[in-house]
């Protein structure tokens, strides 16, 4: 029986309120008197030298108050991990997303009017558009010092003697696509000079820590004349990173330039093409197996297409490296994963980041290997699956409760998986006008950033003199229920009820830099300084009551808006909680404290690619039912399971809520979605071309949340954001195999995969041309 | 320029606009009603959703001049005399708004549902909602929401 | 909409043919914006048809078949029983496009007369639909372009609502500066052999006031499939339209009309040949649909448009049989 007051309770969002009535506020929904629009002029050549840029017939137009380029930067013009971003195109363009002059005006049209009359001349160079083909020699170079970005490895055992030992080798191609985030709020900034030679930003980025440094340096002021105040997050699943900074950066130099506000927002058309995607990949997996079902040895290799910049890449497939082998023991290990520049869209963070491409990859070839061994699928991966003290193939030893083996048998009992396996697998079915399918995948994930970076996050508490509480956090909300889950974490430290918690907008000034709010750490890293915090405040009241009722800080409990004396056998109520929020401030205590999660735990050999990749891990199962459509190869899903250890659900609403949208993103990354690029060009640039699940495609879902509460945890809880969403393609097309006895290999399992077994997309992408788009 | 009359929330608006001007303009830039939402401006996601004389249609694709005598409902005139409509209240109970960027449009179709057909099936959930898109939630809560907005709504009847 | 223009609200269909002469006339308006806003579409002039109550009406007369306005929305056609029971390709064809807010807008007349959904029409490329030299989808990303029809351009016409019309032989009522003309639907679409600029022969100034639909002979069956990737808003990737006789278990009459294979809505001769006397069974079904698109000659990336129109043809023709 849990002991908790509000965790673990579907408690209603702390700010759902508002987006129901239409009073929430989104970047774009901030407007200020006497305010400029900006618009962008794009490059018009994936690759190409700038040789001039006239700017005068822009300058000319009416109500035109400023036109910028590259020279009118007047800090730092670059930006990003490996900081080869251009706010404003200089020497070169990249890909066709490249920005080489913006322009504030009275308005959004004549801005956009002005944009289009700025003539630049260039000289095309060619360009490439395929990762394996941008590592060859002589391919054109598209940063200096070569095109690829980095190589990681894995090296454990001795693989060729594992291949020897095998009884059979199975080999396989598999290819993803490159995806959009798909935020339904398009990127949008306001940027207003401030009485005291700085800015303020208001905007929607996903990591306004960095927007906040780039925008400083770019404006060549320190950090603490530019503030940044987030707005309401309209979705990010891991894109208003660079992308939104774009926007609010460039925002920023023209209210710099012009004295004025300016109001920066993308369209639709603008968003897709000049954020970045999630990474395709080419991958081929090699495994040495033996006629027991288990693996020998893994040779494996990745290319990733990091498109025109670096941005995320090297952590990206950092993550992919370190889990390319999936959670099953393999002694003997080979795995090189490398990202390549490209002139196509850059590519970055994406929720999964970097996890569902090579999940799609393991999770087939686990199912071939069933296939061979003859076991069903579920049994092949009891027989590999990691456990309790298992040691991955970095080296690390699992130290937490391991529970794969926990969500795999739950996941098949709530779906009945066993038996419609081999109902589906008959002959009886597969020729069916409609066959039936059933497929299951699973994986495990490192929580938070891992080794890749320093990983530290901030909360303040503030009890105010009437008992009201406001929380700030460094960790921010983009629909993920991150604010509720720390309210409720609040809540339950100091043993008030949620409705006294009241959020405060994110702001730079405000909380330490908290680092990202990406790879599934909100919960436990924000989540973990807000509880921090919250007990900080606690310390600060507990020997205030001990001072007051003379009675052992030690026995002080916090429950139901009161006091309590713990002390022996009974319980007393010592006093209201704003009884003793009164009196710390009578006797000169103010209840005001922060707290800050850091971990350090983690290592890597760069070399070797070993290490202790991560702090723990989180562990879910997936299981999807299809109809294949056996004359037009169309797949209908019909229902899904999906199961994840979260260590504690602080909040089953948003845990299944996460779930949900998990597999929805998921199955369409599975099913439908793609980024379609020629030459550079975008083609799916709005809603109409670039398909998500619409209401009418989404399965009946089922979420099964386990909970193994884990040390590292605010309350023992870890994650559930990127792994709801990073098996589930894996699992439709598994379910497509089960009904049709065909392997898909490409990614999306479109009509033209699943009815003819491939693309009709031409394979190879036409080679280094030099292309140019027909101006209009 | 144009004159354009028009109902929006029970309140009467006369406005002179360019003939260029979007309904979705004129709601959020010249009326600051910016609960209705700019998603992608061709009528693709639903985030813009309004009811025009009974029926829900895309602002962003209808000039303000095709709503000249029209009678509009807005997000903000759902709620009445600061109670929250059952599907809005239903929304908040099932945890069916995450990022809120669809919400105002969600439930516009929802309640434009339930006004024709209060007793709708799953079936006629999806349907009616086959015209907003959400990337956040999988739609699950948001059917759920609606189906206990209508139990809630009849009940009530 | 980036473009200046004037905006007109006549009051009768004579003030709006004349008006329309030098402008775009306004009905739905879902396409047109679309076109405003990719820079494809310059009006100087917008003609609303909002006033004209006479292009609003669903009538059905004895003998003399059905009337359909062409203001008529598309949740109109969806909903409306009497369509729902005896003309169901109709309902289906309507309830099947685009989203619930678009049908609540978009028109009968509207729907027939959209411009292609192309990404290179749509896009900035200067492409020999607008007047330029060459079709971009030849060589390029084709994957959801024509396989039948093309000649220089390699469009498919997106409208649902022709397909079906095409199936059930409807004609269309015109009306502009010379008058009133009636005109089989199957005449209306144009070929890019004969001109890639124009998907209709509408002169400037004429506009489709309704369309008539002849009354189906007895034992008549009618039904519209659509096959697209997401189950809401996309276009056709293939749709088939049919609209058949049967008695005895044979086909004795009819039409089927394909949509999303070629530049027009579609009727394949050798197909429609193959129709009349066929048996409804198996191996009557299996040559009625191998007999379709005989003559494709599809892209790099569209050949499995074939497949799936054919296989499309079997479903409909079983669901007809049984």
């Amino acid at each position: 029986m849990s002991s908790f007051n509000i965790i673990g309770k579907r408690e209603p969002r702390v700010d759902a309120l508002g987006k129901v009535t239409g009073a929430a506020k989104y970047a774009d929904d901030y407007n200020l008197p006497h305010q400029l629009h900006g618009a962008v002029k794009y490059a018009e050549y994936p690759h190409a030298e700038i040789l001039s840029i006239d700017t005068s017939e822009a300058e000319k137009v009416p109500g035109v108050e400023a036109v910028l380029t590259y020279k009118d930067v007047p800090g730092a013009n670059h930006f990003g991990l490996i900081p080869n971003i251009r706010i404003l195109a200089d020497d070169h363009t990249r890909y066709l997303g490249d920005v080489v002059a913006v322009v504030a005006a009275v308005d959004r049209r004549t801005a956009q009017k002005a944009a289009d009359l700025i003539k630049v001349k260039y000289r095309e160079l060619l360009a490439v558009f395929d990762p394996e083909e941008a590592l060859e020699e002589n391919a054109p170079v598209i940063h200096e010092g070569g095109n690829e970005i980095v190589h990681h490895k894995v090296r454990k055992g001795d693989v060729a003697a594992g291949f020897e030992e095998a009884d059979f080798i199975i080999e396989k191609t598999f290819k993803t696509q490159p995806i959009e985030h798909a935020y339904l709020e398009p990127e949008a900034a306001l940027v207003y000079p401030d009485e005291h030679d700085g800015f303020t930003v208001i905007g929607c980025m996903q990591n306004f820590y960095t927007s906040h440094k780039v925008i400083a340096a770019a404006l060549g002021l320190p950090l603490n004349k530019v503030q940044i105040i987030q707005s309401t997050m309209g979705g990010s699943f891991g894109g208003k990173d660079e992308a939104a900074t774009l926007v609010a950066v460039r925002a920023a130099l023209l209210a710099q330039k012009t004295g004025r506000p300016v109001k920066m927002l993308s369209t639709r058309e603008d968003s897709i093409r000049q954020s970045y995607k999630r990474h395709a990949y080419k991958l081929y997996y090699k495994w040495g197996c033996k006629k027991d079902g288990t693996i020998a040895a893994m040779e494996i290799k990745a290319v990733a297409d990091g498109g025109a910049y670096a941005s995320m890449s090297p952590f990206v497939t950092w993550r992919s490296v370190v889990q390319a082998t999936g959670p099953y023991y393999c002694p003997n290990v080979k795995t090189d994963v490398y990202a390549a520049y490209t002139n196509n869209n850059f590519t970055g963070a994406m929720r999964g980041f970097g996890s569902p491409q090579v999940n799609f990859a393991i999770e087939s070839m686990m199912d071939e290997l069933a296939e061979r061994v003859g076991v069903s699928p579920l049994q092949i991966r009891l027989r590999n699956a990691f456990e309790d003290g298992a040691e991955t193939a970095t080296g690390q030893k699992l130290t937490h409760r391991v529970s794969l083996k926990e969500v795999l048998i739950k996941a098949a009992e709530a779906s009945d998986f066993e038996r419609k396996w081999r109902e589906y697998r008959s002959e009886a079915n597969r020729t069916k006008t409609f066959p039936k399918g059933i497929g299951l995948s699973c994986a495990y994930r490192g929580v938070s950033l891992g080794a890749e970076g320093v990983d530290a996050a901030s909360a303040v508490v503030y009890v105010q003199p009437d008992g009201s509480v406001t929380v700030s956090a460094g960790i921010i909300d983009m629909g993920q229920g991150a604010r509720t889950v720390m309210a409720q974490i609040v809540a339950e430290v100091l043993g008030i009820p949620l409705q006294r918690i009241h959020f405060l907008e994110p702001d730079s000034g405000r909380v330490a830099d908290s680092g990202p709010t990406v790879a599934s750490r909100g919960t436990i890293m924000g989540g973990g300084a807000a509880k921090i915090a919250a007990e900080n405040v606690r310390e600060i009241m507990k020997h205030t009551a001990a001072v007051v009722y003379s009675v052992s800080p030690a026995h002080l409990g916090f429950r139901d808006g009161k006091v309590w004396d713990d002390n022996g056998k009974s319980s007393r109520p010592l006093c209201t909680f704003e009884e003793l929020t009164a009196a710390c401030y009578a006797r000169g205590k103010p209840l005001f404290a922060s707290g800050v999660r850091h971990v350090a735990e983690t290592n890597w050999d760069e070399e070797t690619g070993q290490g202790n990749a991560y702090f723990t891990f989180v562990y879910g199962a997936n299981v999807a039912e299809v109809q294949v459509d056996s004359a037009t190869g169309q797949t209908e899903l019909l229902n899904f399971v999906s199961v994840h250890d979260v260590g504690r659900a602080i909040n089953k609403a948003t845990v299944e809520g996460q779930i949900y949208g998990g597999v929805a993103m998921g199955a369409g990354y599975g099913m439908m979605e793609e980024f379609i690029q020629e030459n550079g060009e975008a083609k799916t640039i709005n809603f109409d071309e670039y398909y998500i699940l619409t209401a009418m495609d989404v399965p009946k879902m089922k979420a099964v949340i386990v909970e193994n509460p884990d040390e590292h945890g605010p309350f023992g809880a870890k994650s559930v954001g990127e792994p709801a969403v990073e098996m589930a393609a894996p699992a439709v097309t598994n379910a497509i195999y089960n009904a049709t006895g065909r392997r898909v290999q490409n990614l999306p399992a479109n009509l033209e995969e699943v009815r003819l077994g491939q693309k009709l997309r031409r394979n190879v992408q036409r080679a280094s041309v030099a292309c140019k788009i027909e101006p209009k | 320029m144009i004159t354009v009359s028009l109902t929006i929330n029970k309140k009467e608006y006369t406005c002179e606009i360019d003939p260029q001007t979007t309904l979705l303009e004129l709601l959020r830039e010249h009326l600051g009603l910016t609960g209705t939402k700019r998603g992608c401006e061709i009528g693709e996601c639903g985030a813009c959703t309004v009811i025009m004389d009974g029926l829900t249609v895309n602002s962003c694709l209808v000039p303000a001049f095709q709503a000249d005598g029209s009678d509009i409902t807005t997000i903000e005139g759902i709620a009445s005399n600061g109670k929250l409509h059952p599907v809005q209240e239903a929304f908040l109970e099932y945890d069916a708004v995450h990022c809120g960027f669809c919400t105002p449009g969600m439930v516009l179709s929802a309640v434009n549902l339930l006004d024709n057909n209060p007793q709708p099936s799953q079936e006629d959930i999806r349907r009616a909602l086959a015209g907003n898109l959400c990337r956040c939630t999988g739609y699950q809560q948001i059917f759920d929401a609606v189906q206990a907005a209508s139990k809630k709504m009849k009940s009530k009847r | 909409m980036n473009q200046q223009f004037e905006y007109i609200n006549p009051q009768s269909l004579d003030e709006a043919v004349k008006l329309a002469g030098q402008g775009s006339v306004y009905a739905g308006g879902t396409d047109l914006l679309g076109l405003m806003k990719n820079d494809i579409a310059h009006p100087q002039r917008l003609v609303n048809l909002k006033a004209l109550p006479e292009l609003k009406a669903v009538e059905r007369q004895k003998g003399k078949g059905l009337r359909l306005g062409a203001l008529v929305t598309l949740n109109e056609l969806a909903e409306n029983e009497m369509l729902q029971k005896d003309f169901p390709a109709i309902s289906q064809a309507a309830g099947s496009a685009a989203s619930p807010q678009l049908r609540n807008v978009g028109t009968l007349g509207g729907n027939l007369c959209q411009r292609p959904r192309c990404w290179y029409f749509r896009g900035d490329f200067d492409c020999l639909r607008k007047g330029g030299a060459t079709c971009f989808a030849m060589d390029g990303e084709n994957k959801y372009h024509c396989v039948v029809g093309g000649d220089g351009c390699y469009i498919v016409h997106p409208s649902d609502m022709a397909v079906a019309l095409l199936a059930l032989e409807a004609k269309l009522e015109i009306y502009g500066p010379g008058g009133q003309r009636l005109l089989p639907i199957s005449h209306f679409y144009v070929l890019p052999e004969d001109d890639p600029t124009v998907e209709t022969v509408l002169q400037p100034g004429e506009i489709i006031t309704s369309v008539i639909v002849p009354e189906q002979p007895v034992g008549s069956r009618s039904v519209f499939v659509k096959f697209r990737e997401r189950s809401a808003w996309d276009f056709a990737v293939v749709s088939v339209a049919a609209a058949l006789q049967v008695q005895n278990g044979a086909i004795s009459g009819g039409k089927i009309a394909l949509g999303g294979v070629a530049p027009v809505p579609w009727l394949d001769k050798k197909l429609n040949n193959t129709l009349a006397g066929t048996a409804l069974d198996e191996n009557g079904i299996n040559k009625i649909a191998a007999s379709a698109l005989t003559d494709a000659e599809p892209l790099e990336q569209n050949g499995y448009k074939v497949i799936l129109a054919r296989n499309m043809i079997k479903g409909v023709l079983q669901s007809l049989a049984g």
